[in-house]
């Protein structure tokens, strides 16, 4: 009847069991995010200032003042800052279209405008190429035949910045449509109430209000901006217009890893202006949750009257042209014979389609190959998410705290930061085992490893924060020890949130080129690799075949986890409408 | 079935005694409740028993066993506790009986067996066959009642209720208490559970102890604890109390003296034997009374003490009025009354039929909380 027989100080004992396992876990993740996030980094940093930091900074200051150098760092700031400005327009206006006004299929419009979260850049620069090139049907609408130009105009600054600003729109659009949605319906009616006409409810309570959030959705864009490899890979590499991150690029590929110690200054140049973007957008956004107090309800949106039409006719003609023409140019490229013929009922042809993925032995590589990478770094990321999640969130262990900051780090560095990182790790041999991974497979996994865990450790974080604590402490009182109650209760509840992360993480990877393009070697190439090649060796046309292969599998795969996404908590997808 | 005492409990967090210096033993099979208003401190004590909060002073025992004391305890899964959460806590991947026999599973009963326990414990809390369901299609009061059959299938020695009936509504109330008390005499556990509610604590439990600021104010039997109040906090947290201030004249027999309130000499209930001189009585409202006005007419001091009606509340069964006595205007007394009264600012004459004094030494706050400030521990 009770636990007396053995005594007071045997009852006492038997905390120290339960207290051994979390640790055992705890050591275990631990060692798995310092060795993937926290190790390349701090080598990244101890390769430059190994002779101590006046010799680092001047060795920094010698490499930052090549001609080379210092071109590309004023074009990436050039090009991102500008692709900043169209991406804070497009999608703050957009936030404010969606959530302000009485328009209709705002679930259609808000899938549209995501789209570019799911396309990988390099597809949307190949898109953009097609759909503005000579060969665009676009010149097929009559009326239209006169303005098709001789050379691609969005090869250079002005189509980085147009395909970038796209592409990152979407980021200030969540951003401020977030803080619209907290935003109380009191505080626009009060202005109404006051006598402001919409507009001028909008322009003097409104966006005041909104300048925070639109504010940290610029510097999450300028942050991916200068990040950004697949846009600049393919517009500007041809386009003469060098970025730092084609600039490291293209030293290492055709230096090799003699040039290690330069690119890896270059890259610190690069990480640090990242980290200044990050520490704007985190202090903005911790200085924002004291502003405004969440009470009562959203507003309902503004009717739009006789705008209605015009308003309806011009956002779907954008959409139109900005996401849905680009990619039925890039299918259109992909179903002709070869490049350069237009698109007729005579020339329609799926030979491209199926040449890719059976004769072409580069592609079929890369299909296998980024199946399986990206297989692999979701169900490892998601089997570590969980615990670690756990910990951090339901045991409140300040180590586990700890892992999630430093997770965070791979992710939000531009990926040709952690891929030189990476390289500086992993090129020599490794301790113990004795054998470098450079030139495996492995290092690809290594790397996506370190990059993609924060993707899914947030939607799982955001879902155990929402999951009731009583529902775990009713299993302890049952008398349930960690590992039970992780498994019985804790990974069920979790289960969708958990699937989410599992579907980011192959997203994201499946059709990684960043990270890759300095890690892949022969038989090791991806599907983002075999991309940028085949358009680099003049084969639009395979290229373009094997972006339509990758979209059909990422649609399908967002698909499944929209399905999935009825189940979930808030704020675990992105793209949630 | 446990013996469970508390002995010194502390509990410090940020820099605030949450729970201080807390003693309170609670025999075998008692249903013992936590009173208090919120921010009093008794829920940590309930985590602290649960074990989800560590001590900073003080000891826990079962029976004999020592639970927790600072810097060691037995975790919450050691120590054979029900806890019924104020949320209810089901798990809802799982079903009425995946929720009710997941303890078994932990002991790894036998299935059958199981099944067994499960259908005699869905039998005693009134869902009988109610096992295959979804908890989310249950109702407020169905969970609560499935929380019941978890804890009674766990068979603990313990068993916590955390606001059982805060989140029903007025009927559901009466047909859940029903449901406890059946539950307490199923399970024969001790039973602690907190409220801030007093009707909620005088319906179920055997035994209160009220709670202010992190400290025990009294222990008693709800009929003495309204009855017999220890301090002006618990006079004031229970039964509307409001305190007077008194003059001791003489005793008058056992448990009784002769006192002066307001003017008027009456005789009121008190502990042993008292000093004379000033002191703090409590009055319920239901025991003040307007006499009738032939009796006022005659303007004798034995008619009452004289007061002035300020203001009538009219609420349905009974009208809540306030009166001034003359002797001190400033002083806002509360009486309630099914008879018709007189119109506001009508001199009266008012009776008073029952009062306590409060143990001497015990009204030091008295006299700094005016009696026109008793409604507010409402």
């Amino acid at each position: 009847m009770s636990i007396g027989q053995a005594g007071i100080g045997g009852a006492l004992r038997r905390r120290y069991p339960g207290i051994g396992a979390e640790t055992l876990i705890l050591a275990a993740l631990g060692l798995y995010v310092v060795v993937l996030c926290v190790w390349p980094l701090a080598r990244l940093l101890a390769t430059i200032f190994a002779d101590g930091a006046t010799e680092g900074i001047s060795f920094l200051m010698e490499t930052w003042s090549g001609r080379a150098a210092q071109r590309a760092t004023w074009n990436t700031l050039e090009a991102s800052f500008l692709a900043t400005v169209l991406s804070v327009l497009l999608g703050g206006a957009m936030a404010l279209i969606v959530a302000l006004t009485d328009l209709r299929y705002k679930a259609l419009l808000v899938f549209l405008l995501l789209l570019p979260l799911l396309i990988p850049p390099q597809i949307s620069a190949l898109a953009w190429l097609a759909m503005i090139g000579p060969q665009s049907p676009l010149w097929l609408i009559p009326g239209l035949e006169a303005l098709r130009p001789a050379r691609n105009p969005l090869l250079g600054r002005d189509g980085i910045v147009l395909v970038m600003g796209l592409e990152h729109a979407p980021m200030v659009f969540l951003a401020v449509r977030a803080a619209l949605r907290s935003l109380p319906a009191d505080l626009i009616d009060a202005a109404r109430a006051a006598g402001s006409r919409p507009l001028g409810a909008l322009a003097r309570v409104i966006l005041p209000l909104m300048l925070p959030a639109i504010t940290a959705g610029a510097a999450l864009a300028f942050v991916s901006a200068i990040g950004n490899f697949g846009v600049p890979a393919l517009l500007g590499i041809p386009g003469r217009y060098p970025m730092l991150s084609t600039l490291i690029y293209q030293r290492l590929s055709g230096f090799g890893p003699g040039a290690l110690p330069e690119v890896a200054a270059l890259a610190l140049i690069l990480a640090g202006m990242a980290v200044i973007g990050i520490v704007i957008q985190t202090a903005i956004l911790r200085s924002r949750s004291a502003a405004t107090d969440r009470v009562g309800g959203m507003h309902a949106g503004f009717s739009l009257g006789r705008w209605f039409w015009p308003m309806t006719l011009f956002v779907w003609a954008l959409m139109l042209l900005i996401a849905v023409m680009p990619l039925v140019s890039l299918a259109a490229s992909a179903l002709v014979p070869s490049v350069g013929m237009r698109l007729t009922w005579e020339t329609l042809t799926f030979d491209n389609l199926i040449y890719v993925v059976t004769g072409l032995g580069s592609a079929q590589r890369a299909f296998v190959n980024s199946l399986f990478l990206a297989g692999a770094a979701a169900a490892i990321t998601v089997s570590v998410c969980a615990p670690l999640a756990w910990l951090m969130v339901a045991r409140r262990s300040r180590v586990a705290q700890w892992l999630n900051i430093a997770a965070d780090a791979p992710y939000v560095l531009p990926g040709i930061v952690l891929s030189i990182a990476v390289i500086l790790v992993l090129l020599p041999p490794l301790p113990i085992i004795g054998i470098s991974l450079y030139n495996t497979i492995w290092i690809l996994l290594f790397a996506y490893l370190a990059r993609f865990l924060a993707l899914a450790l947030r939607p799982v974080v955001a879902a155990m924060a929402q999951l009731d604590r009583a529902g775990e402490e009713a299993a302890q009182m049952a008398g349930a020890r960690p590992f039970f109650r992780l498994r019985t209760i804790v990974l069920p509840l979790l289960a969708p949130a958990l699937g989410a992360g599992a579907i980011l993480v192959f997203l994201g990877a499946f059709s990684e080129l960043t990270v890759s393009a300095l890690l892949w070697s022969r038989g090791s190439e991806t599907v983002g690799v075999v991309i940028f090649s085949l358009y680099d060796e003049g084969n639009s046309t395979a290229a373009a075949a094997v972006s339509v292969w990758v979209l059909l599998i990422i649609l399908a795969l967002a698909f499944l986890v929209s399905l999935l996404g009825r189940r979930l908590p808030e704020g675990v997808l992105p793209w949630r409408m | 079935m446990a013996h469970v005492s508390l002995r010194g409990l502390t509990r410090i967090a940020g820099g605030k005694r949450i729970v201080d210096d807390f003693s309170l033993e609670v025999p075998h099979g008692a249903c013992q409740a936590l009173l208090g208003p919120s921010g009093c401190g008794k829920t940590t004590i309930l985590r602290l028993l649960a074990g989800f909060e560590t001590l900073d002073a003080g000891e826990i025992r079962f029976d004999d066993d020592i639970v927790a004391r600072p810097g060691r305890q037995l975790e919450p899964e050691e120590r054979r506790v029900g806890m019924v959460f104020q949320s209810y806590a089901l798990w809802p991947h799982l079903d009425v009986a995946g929720n009710v026999d997941y303890a078994l599973r932990v002991r790894k009963v036998a299935r059958a067996e199981r099944a067994a326990r499960v259908a005699e414990a869905l039998e005693i809390v009134g869902l009988p066959g109610f096992a295959e369901r979804k908890v989310q299609s249950l109702s407020g009061g169905q969970r609560q009642r499935v929380a019941l059959a978890r804890c009674l299938a766990m068979r603990p020695r313990l068993v916590l209720l955390d606001e059982p009936l805060a989140n029903l509504d007025a009927h559901l109330r009466e047909t859940m208490i029903d449901a406890f008390r059946t539950f307490h005499a199923a399970s024969g556990a001790t039973m602690i559970y907190v409220t801030h509610d007093q009707a909620e604590a005088m319906a179920l439990a055997d035994r209160i102890a009220v709670m202010d600021s992190g400290r025990l104010r009294q222990v008693d039997s709800p009929v003495r604890l309204y009855d017999a109040p220890a301090d002006a906090m618990v006079a004031r947290f229970i039964g509307q109390g409001q305190l007077v201030p008194v003059d001791i004249i003489a005793p008058a027999g056992e448990g009784r003296a002769r006192v002066r309130v307001f003017g008027h000499e009456m005789v009121l209930r008190c502990s042993g034997p008292m000093r004379r001189g000033q002191a703090t009585a409590c009055l319920r409202p239901d025991a003040i009374a307007i006499a009738s006005p032939a009796e006022g007419a005659q303007g004798s001091l034995a008619g009452g003490i004289a007061a002035h009606i300020r203001d009538v509340r009219f609420e349905g069964a009974s009208r809540q009025v306030r009166i001034a006595p003359e002797a001190a205007p400033q002083t806002l007394l509360t009486l309630r009354t099914r008879e018709p009264v007189p119109a506001a600012g009508t001199l009266v004459k008012v009776t008073v039929d029952d009062g306590w004094i409060l143990p001497q030494g015990a009204e030091q706050e008295a006299e700094t909380a005016p009696v026109s400030q008793a409604q507010a521990a409402e």
